[in-house]
């Protein structure tokens, strides 16, 4: 079977934990061929893999959203449109909450639309903007509103322009822009759309844009509630929508998707390759603390260094090693460094990428302060290697460390998000009790030993896949 | 008009007759000044002639010479001078004053080649006297010097050294010409034009340096000299391509500390409608003329200058009676519209929600028709009044029928044309120039095409109904684009923002 395998902002550019997730997908199915349909942030992006691409990629087709850069457009061009493809755009434009995407992704396919650029800006689309400006958006500086709705709305509408790939599963890794393309995928072609909802992509733009200082404080509503609408989008189109752990379960039942479309499939890792890491040599006292963390925002590294500032003072003979690509955002790891030298905090190593089995044996404990985060692989793969952990309160942490209602035990401690105190204590906590580290290491290995395997999640794919695959051969064997 | 508009309005808002009626002084000097100091020097020397009775032939040849150095130097400098009254304005408003002294040099070079190619080749072929083809040479390269700096004066704050250059010019030139006879006994059309060139060459100076004082060693940044350069240059057209540029005036001032040069080719590359529509306007304005010289009624003056005396003295006068629009347009324009213009840019480009962008529209917009619609009455009243004095008054300078017929026609005309050119100046305040370019290329066809087909005697009425076709589909195109402003505004902005560096 072919799927065409829908990433946004992830695979292959940008490592991490969805990355690696989809990695390990297409690496274990041998048997089926897979087609990337990449959106990354910038064209500079393009053909820069941090991934080997398993054999079974047939195809990358790689889309940027910066790529309207290439496209003036012309001005003066005039569409006909429709009644309903007018509601359906007015909608679209207002990021209401139901957008007739069937009118949509019709009026956009038919070859009287030219480019996006052109669209616009054309009258049409400036008398509706007019419109909207009259009747829900009275009181906000028009001209910002332009800019704003324009590099809202232009993006997407460049990537629906796109070729589809053909294939016989489209599976979106996320909701968002790739929930869209894949929704117009299964419009265009008929196969079935699958999502796989990590992290509940809406919930994380809207704090993105929350905290964006970029953001006008009166527009902020208008992209959240731009990006809520892309997800229903997406959940609405799909056949099936996959997720981690219960609780992310319940938020997409809340944002309006069906709950009978939602089914559950834990993330796994392959516990016997945490098995007899290289450890800690022989004599050292210290306590390493280790993070696995990609240094971005979203990770709250600088909680963390506050945090270990804490620590620090506490348990002296402790160190803190940040784990993992620092060159994806080089503003943020600088902003890091100088919070270092200002809180003068000492033996802080970022290691930059590295294979994590070389260095996770060597910590004593692990920390997580992510301010959103679904069914971090980082802390699967910390417990499996018998780490106790620190994360912050967020996707499943609570689940995998302390269990659900299972027998094993609490695995490390669950700390409220940004609150340096409370994972400054955990951490101490952890140091100044070695049995404690020992105990709940264990429970921590057992756990993914038994819940989150990666046999376990593969072969829930491979169903689920074949489940597809199925239906393909009987409507084949039908029509022969 | 790259921007009298402060202080003109600060003389209307003090209410003394005294400074009303400097005001418009002010703008008269600027706006036709350059164009009625040469018309005047050459009506006085044809006066001298004419009283000391000097021969028709030498008379002819004055006036040939002059209508063609006149033409020719006015339609050259055409095709360079809309682009640099913007390139001019952007500066202004972009404060990139250090470019504009290098645009006057670069432009002149640009319009000085052909100048000196088709003078040249005039001096070599020409089977005249050498002292007047080296006369009319002269006085043709300085015209093009003048009409070239005329750009720059309307941005001038120093309208003491204008006026002096107008005045103390004029005053040599026809002194010189009522002298000469005195002193040497001679009328020769060569001896007269090196006369005028004496005067005219007095304006060059002056205007010269009073650019050069302006724009040179010394600029304006100081406070206050910014705030009337600020208040004053920002066309309308300059605005509207500001939405363009929301956030990018850093970068401009970034390239001009790095680039202090100024290429006039990277300013065509901006802005080529801009020269198509200069030349077209120019061109239409003088085909009929050009067709009437072509034409049988056309005459051979000394073998080398084709003429039609019997039409180009009405197109003369006729010319003269377009001054109360070309005086009043820049008042009205940089005092009424100006500033109701530039509070719609300022909404747009400010917090203005929706509602308070189209109040602002409205509001421009009904200045706008005020303003129209007052123009086109005074400028009727004054062609009414031109037209029955005509009848009367000009039996006495020689005019037949015929002529003042024509005269009457394209009184007619030109009231439709300076309108007509009114109108295209405030669409390209709005950044219209695919309107423009059309506008004009339709008024060029229309008066070549009447031209070539009517009869001779109806060439002036060719002009008249071709000044009204674009006066008429001007007027339509300013009501279309004004409905429209909003979309124009806003949509005609790209995508990306794209500039050819400068």
């Amino acid at each position: 079977m072919r799927i065409a395998l829908i990433a946004e902002g992830s695979y292959p550019y940008v490592t991490g934990g969805v990355s690696s997730w989809v990695h390990s997908l297409i690496s274990s199915m041998p048997e089926h061929e897979f087609v990337i349909y990449a959106i990354g942030a910038s064209s500079e992006q393009q053909g820069k893999y941090k991934y080997d691409l398993p054999a079974n990629v047939v195809q990358v087709c790689e889309y940027f959203l910066d790529a309207h850069l290439q496209d003036e457009g012309k001005w003066g061009k005039r569409y006909r449109i429709s009644p309903q493809e007018r509601d359906a755009l007015l909608a679209f434009i207002s990021g209401a909450s139901h957008v007739d995407w069937q009118v949509l992704f019709n009026w956009m396919s038919d070859g009287g639309f030219g480019s996006a650029a052109n669209f616009l800006r054309s009258r049409d689309y400036f008398d509706l903007l007019s419109e909207l400006s009259e009747t829900k958006f009275q009181y906000v500086p028009f001209t910002e509103w332009f800019w704003t709705v324009r590099s809202m709305v232009l993006p997407l509408f460049v990537l629906l322009r796109e070729p589809i790939p053909q294939a016989d599963l489209y599976h979106c890794v996320t909701t968002g822009y790739a929930g869209v393309i894949g929704s117009m995928a299964k419009w265009r072609t008929g196969k079935p759309l699958i999502i796989t909802e990590h992290g509940i992509y809406s919930r994380e733009r809207e704090e993105e844009i929350i905290k964006a200082e970029w953001v006008p404080s009166y527009f902020k509503e208008q992209w959240i509630d731009y990006f809520y609408m892309l997800c229903n989008c997406a959940y609405e189109s799909a056949d099936q929508v996959i997720t981690l752990f219960g609780r992310n379960r319940e938020i997409q039942i809340e944002l309006g998707c069906s709950s009978s479309k939602i089914s559950i499939i834990p993330n796994g890792v392959e516990f016997h390759d945490y098995v007899g890491l290289p450890a800690k040599a022989v004599g050292d006292n210290r306590i390493h603390v280790g993070a696995i963390v990609r240094v971005v925002p979203i990770k709250d590294i600088k909680t963390m260094i506050q945090a270990f500032a804490i620590v620090k003072q506490e348990v002296p003979d402790s160190t803190f090693w940040i784990i993992g690509p620092y060159d994806e955002d080089p503003e943020y790891y600088a902003e890091c460094q100088a919070l270092l030298e200002a809180l003068a905090v000492e033996e802080v190593t970022f290691t930059g990428s590295m294979q994590i089995s070389n260095i996770i044996g060597k910590m004593d404990l692990l920390v997580l302060s992510s301010i959103s985060e679904g069914q971090p692989l980082a802390v699967l793969e910390g417990m499996a290697a018998g780490k106790p952990f620190v994360t912050t309160d967020v996707g499943s942490c609570k689940e995998l460390l302390y269990g659900m209602d299972d027998a094993y035990g609490p695995a490390g401690f669950v700390a409220p998000v940004m609150n340096v105190d409370s994972i400054a204590q955990a951490i101490i906590e952890l140091c100044n009790h070695p049995d404690e580290r020992v105990r709940m290491g264990v429970a921590g290995q057992e756990r993914v030993r038994n819940l989150y395997s990666k046999q376990q999640f593969i072969q829930s794919y491979v169903a689920l896949y074949e489940s597809y695959e199925e239906g393909r051969t009987w409507q084949a064997s039908a029509l022969n | 008009m790259a921007g009298i508009g402060f202080e003109l309005k600060k003389l209307f808002t003090r209410r003394e007759l005294a400074y009303r009626l400097r005001a418009y002084a002010i703008s008269s000097i600027v706006t036709v000044g350059p164009m009625l100091a040469c018309m005047m020097m050459i009506i006085g020397a044809q006066l001298v002639m004419k009283a000391w009775e000097g021969p028709l032939s030498e008379r002819e040849l004055l006036f040939g010479g002059a209508v063609y150095a006149f033409v020719c130097s006015y339609i050259i400098v055409s095709i360079y001078q809309m682009m640099t009254t913007r390139a001019v304005s952007d500066m202004l408003y972009e404060q990139r004053y250090e470019q504009i002294l290098p645009s006057v040099y670069a432009g002149l070079i640009w319009s000085l080649t052909p100048a000196l190619l088709i003078g040249g080749a005039f001096v070599i072929w020409a089977p005249l006297s050498f002292g007047y083809k080296l006369a009319l040479y002269l006085f043709f390269v300085q015209l093009v010097v003048i009409w070239h700096l005329g750009v720059y004066v309307t941005a001038l704050k120093h309208y003491g050294y204008v006026f002096g250059a107008f005045a103390v010019g004029g005053i040599v030139g026809t002194l010189n010409c009522v002298l000469w006879p005195f002193i040497t006994g001679s009328l020769s059309a060569a001896a007269m034009l090196w006369m005028l060139n004496i005067g005219i060459c007095c304006t060059l100076l002056g205007l010269a340096y009073a650019v050069e004082r302006q724009f040179g060693g010394r600029l304006p940044s100081t406070k206050g000299a910014t705030g009337t350069i600020d208040a004053t240059s920002a066309t309308g057209a300059t605005s509207a391509a500001g939405v363009t540029r929301k956030g990018d005036l850093s970068a401009d001032k970034r390239l001009s500390d790095e680039a202090r040069s100024y290429s006039l080719v990277q300013w065509m590359r901006r802005y080529p409608s801009l020269m198509g529509i200069g030349f077209m306007m120019a061109l239409g304005l003088y085909t009929h003329q050009i067709v009437q010289w072509i034409k049988n009624e056309g005459i051979w003056v000394e073998g080398v200058f084709r003429m039609s005396p019997a039409y180009d003295l009405p197109v003369y006068y006729a010319f003269l009676t377009t001054i109360p629009t070309l005086v009043l347009f820049v008042v009205a324009l940089e005092t009424s519209f100006y500033p109701k213009c530039r509070q719609y840019y300022e909404t747009v480009l400010g917090q203005g929600s929706m509602r308070e962008i189209e109040q602002a529209r409205r509001d421009m917009s009904q200045v706008l028709v005020y303003e129209v619609s007052l123009l086109m009455g005074i400028q009727l009243f004054f062609t009414i009044l031109s037209i029955a004095f005509a009848v009367r008054l000009l039996p006495f300078f020689g005019f037949t029928s015929t002529m003042i017929e024509a005269f009457n026609i394209l009184a007619l005309s030109f009231f439709a044309y300076t309108l007509f050119m009114v109108i295209v100046l405030v669409l390209l305040y709005f950044d219209d120039r695919k309107g423009v370019f059309a506008l004009s290329a339709i008024m060029l066809a229309c008066s070549a095409t009447f031209s070539i087909l009517f009869d001779n005697v109806d060439t002036s009425f060719a002009m008249f109904t071709a000044s009204f076709i674009a006066l008429t589909l001007s007027l339509g195109r300013l009501r279309y684009v004004i409905r429209h402003l909003h979309y124009y505004t806003f949509s005609a902005q790209p995508i990306v923002i794209k500039r050819t560096p400068l």
